[in-house]
Order: structure tokens, then C-alpha cells, then sequence
């Protein structure tokens, strides 16, 4: 749910990246940060082991510009993929407005690829929040390597429920897709956030 | 069916569980199997706002179109050549390579006695081991022993997993995996010589590179 800050005038959306472990989701937020004028975006905050392997969360927070007297924020987080970090995962999901669910496209990934799309499911359950109800869109990342599976097949996978939302073929580490999966999610929960609340409409920077 | 295959699969017991890659069911599919149900609602993304992240979509967009018309990047084709150069300086030799040269080389190596090439979907490429049916058993076994262990060491925060030493009472196979590669040394009972496991690696790595071009 967005927070809205009416003494410092300012909305601020949560967007999380969710999926196994090492599908890129760090990645993305690498990528982005490297995109974005620092007059715009914070730090990058991220935690990570060693062998680069996210510890707790990575957090970009993001400023622009918006009518009707209101700053919006966007704040960019990741979850740790590792089976063994579902509290962290649970914590980092509370108040989310959107998720990007970074799948990995690797033949040999698939199982870990369906037991973190459940495993998001049932954490946003816990939250009493169906999925459904939630803006998020998928990405298909690691395209560039090779022995991946067809799109076709990940939509089989992960996008076979009722409602179909969009997907995006991407390759984080070289930037293919990575805005335009930011973009879509963004679009998805202003809509919403349009409908909940007073229309909103932001400008770009 | 040949006789000494027959006889090769009375021996094993119908318990065991074989494991399929996914990309081999998947291949072996019909057409119209990988299916989505037929009530589904496609979300309409509604009207186009402009978002802060739309102008860097669009221009990302433009710069991978014009780069490749929007497909993502391929990695670049390796030159087999060039592979096989590399392999003659591994060997530090200048007579002209090619495959089975390679693996003839390979078998060189102080302590090893033969070697095969297989690939991830249980295919054979080069080389042998001596015993057909120890190289049928290592090509169907050796992809999926190789790349669950890989997953499950990495998960456990290991650095990627290079090769697996099974120990027999007079020799030793080791499998060196690198990108649905895989290279199995028969050799003896002791360690690798210094310097000979490396060489093992590097040899493989470039000829998983050359994979595609070289060899399917």
C-alpha cells in the first residue's frame, strides 16, 4: 500500500524483486542505479556475502517529480532468493505496491523457479493479500545465456493462472528489458493507486 | 536391441529412479502439450502514463533494436579455430588439431589412461574409456549427478563445483563439467599430477566454448 506523507507532501511506492536465488535480481537494481541521474536516486544499498550472494535486501530509493503538490518516491527493493531466508522475505514483502518476479531462464532452474513463485504467493498470503490483487509482472531474465528455456515454456510455468500478466524476456547484466519491466510495474500500480485515490498523474522527469 | 546392451539393462534394477533433463521431455513434446488454460484473462495494462522509468525504457529499447532488432544479445559464435589454437598452445604443439586429436592428447597426460566427451543430453561426442558400456553409463549418468551437485553446492555457497572423483579400488574416474560439457578422465589411483587437473579444465572450457560449431 502506497504511504502518503501529507506534512512532507510525498507518496511513496514499494516495488520488490522477487525469485530464486541468483536469477539477477540484484542485477537489475545494479543496472538501474548505473541508469539513473544521482540527482534522482539514493545510494544503492545492498548486502551481500562474498560470493555475492544478497544477505538481507538491496534498496534504491528513487525521487520524481509529481502534479498535485505530491513528490513520489520509489523504493526498489530485493529479497534474498536463498530457500533459507523467508523471514527476511516476508519482512522486505510488508506494504509492497508492486513486484517484478525475476525468473531464471536456465533449463536447470525451473524447480527453483516455481517453488519462489509459491513461495511468493504464500507470503503475500500472510499478509492477506492474494497475488492477484497485487500489480506485478515477470521477467524472464538471463536470455543471453545459453541453454535457456523458450518463453513459451516459462509462461506455461509461471504464467497460467487466470489472470495473465506481462512478461518480459531480459538480460539484466546487459540492461535488455530491465526498464521496460520497472516501466510496466510502475504503470500497473499507478493505475491502481489511480483508482483507490484521487488521480494521479506523474510527470517524467 | 544388441546382445551386450540387453544384457546391460537386465543388470539394473527398475527401482532406480532416472533422471530426464527437462529440456529433453520438453524437445520430445508434441506441438500443442505446452498449452495455457483457455479461460484466462489477459490484464490490460490500461492507459500509458508516463512513469520516471518510461524515457529510460524507450531509449534502452532503441539502442537493443538497433543493436540486434530488439532480440537480446546473443553471445558472440566462437571460431573453432581459434578454439583450436588455443588448445594447441594448452598442448604446446603445433601440429593441426582437431577433436579426436584432442582427446588423444588428453589421454597423453601423465597418468591418464583414456577420456570421453559427452554433452548434457546424455550424447556422445569423443573419445572412450575402453568398456562401451562404462561410456553409455557415464554418458546417461554423469549430466544429472554433475549438475545437481553443482546446484546443491552452490546453493550451499561453494564456489562453482569443477569436478567429481569417483574412487575405485584401482583407479579413479573423474568428470570435469563446464557448460553442459563434460570431460571423464579414467585414471590412476593416486591425485592428479601437478598441473594436469588445470590442463584437464582448460581444455574443456575451450572446447565448451567451441560447442555448437565445432561439434553439436
Amino acid at each position: 500500500m502506497a504511504f502518503i506523507n501529507h506534512t512532507n507532501k510525498d507518496i511513496q511506492f514499494k516495488i520488490v524483486y522477487y525469485g530464486p536465488a541468483l536469477c539477477g535480481k540484484t542485477t537489475n537494481l545494479v543496472y538501474i542505479h548505473s541508469r539513473i541521474s544521482p540527482v534522482y536516486r539514493g545510494d544503492l544499498i545492498s548486502l551481500a556475502t562474498a560470493a555475492d550472494r544478497t544477505l538481507f535486501f538491496d534498496f534504491l530509493p528513487i525521487d520524481s517529480v509529481v502534479l498535485h503538490g505530491f513528490r513520489t518516491k520509489f523504493q526498489l527493493y530485493t529479497v534474498p532468493g536463498q530457500v533459507l531466508y523467508n523471514t527476511t522475505r516476508q519482512l522486505v514483502l510488508r506494504n509492497v505496491d508492486g513486484v517484478i518476479f525475476a525468473a531464471d531462464s536456465q533449463w536447470d532452474k525451473m524447480e527453483q523457479n516455481v517453488e519462489s513463485f509459491r513461495n511468493l504467493e504464500e507470503n503475500l498470503g500472510q499478509q492477506n493479500l492474494a497475488l492477484d490483487e497485487v500489480p506485478y509482472v515477470l521477467q524472464f531474465n538471463k536470455r543471453d545465456l545459453p541453454n535457456i528455456a523458450p518463453a513459451n515454456f516459462l509462461e506455461y510455468l509461471l504464467n497460467n493462472r487466470k489472470r495473465r500478466v506481462q512478461s518480459f524476456e531480459a538480460a539484466a547484466s546487459t540492461g535488455l528489458n530491465v526498464f521496460t519491466t520497472l516501466d510496466a510495474v510502475t504503470q500497473l500500480l499507478l493505475h491502481k493507486f489511480n483508482r483507490e485515490n484521487r488521480p494521479l498523474r506523474p510527470n517524467s522527469r | 536391441m544388441p546382445e551386450h546392451i540387453r544384457g546391460a539393462l537386465s543388470q539394473i534394477d527398475s527401482s532406480t529412479k532416472v533422471p530426464i533433463p527437462l529440456e529433453e521431455i520438453f524437445r520430445n513434446l508434441p506441438n500443442d502439450a505446452i498449452r495455457l488454460r483457455d479461460d484466462q484473462v489477459i490484464e490490460d495494462p490500461g492507459e500509458i502514463l508516463q512513469t520516471p522509468f518510461t524515457e529510460k525504457a524507450q531509449e534502452d529499447s532503441k539502442r537493443f533494436a538497433e543493436l540486434g532488432a530488439g532480440t537480446p544479445p546473443e553471445r558472440p559464435i566462437p571460431d573453432p579455430d581459434a578454439g583450436f589454437a588455443r588448445l594447441n598452445s594448452i598442448f604446446v604443439t603445433e601440429e593441426r588439431l582437431d577433436l579426436p586429436a584432442v582427446l588423444a592428447k588428453v589421454a597423453q597426460l601423465p597418468d591418464i589412461k583414456a577420456c570421453l566427451l559427452t554433452t548434457g543430453d546424455g550424447r556422445f561426442v569423443a573419445g572412450s574409456l575402453g568398456d562401451e558400456r562404462l561410456d553409455h553409463a557415464l554418458q546417461a549418468l554423469m549430466p544429472g549427478l554433475f549438475d545437481q551437485s553443482a546446484s546443491k553446492l552452490s546453493e550451499a555457497g561453494l564456489s562453482p563445483l569443477q569436478t567429481i572423483t569417483c574412487s575405485c579400488r584401482d583407479e579413479q574416474l573423474s568428470s570435469f563439467g563446464q557448460d553442459k560439457v563434460y570431460l571423464t578422465v579414467l585414471h590412476g589411483h593416486r591425485p592428479f599430477k601437478p598441473g594436469v587437473r588445470e590442463k584437464l579444465f582448460r581444455v574443456l572450457e575451450e572446447l565448451a566454448k567451441m560447442r555448437g560449431k565445432s561439434f553439436a
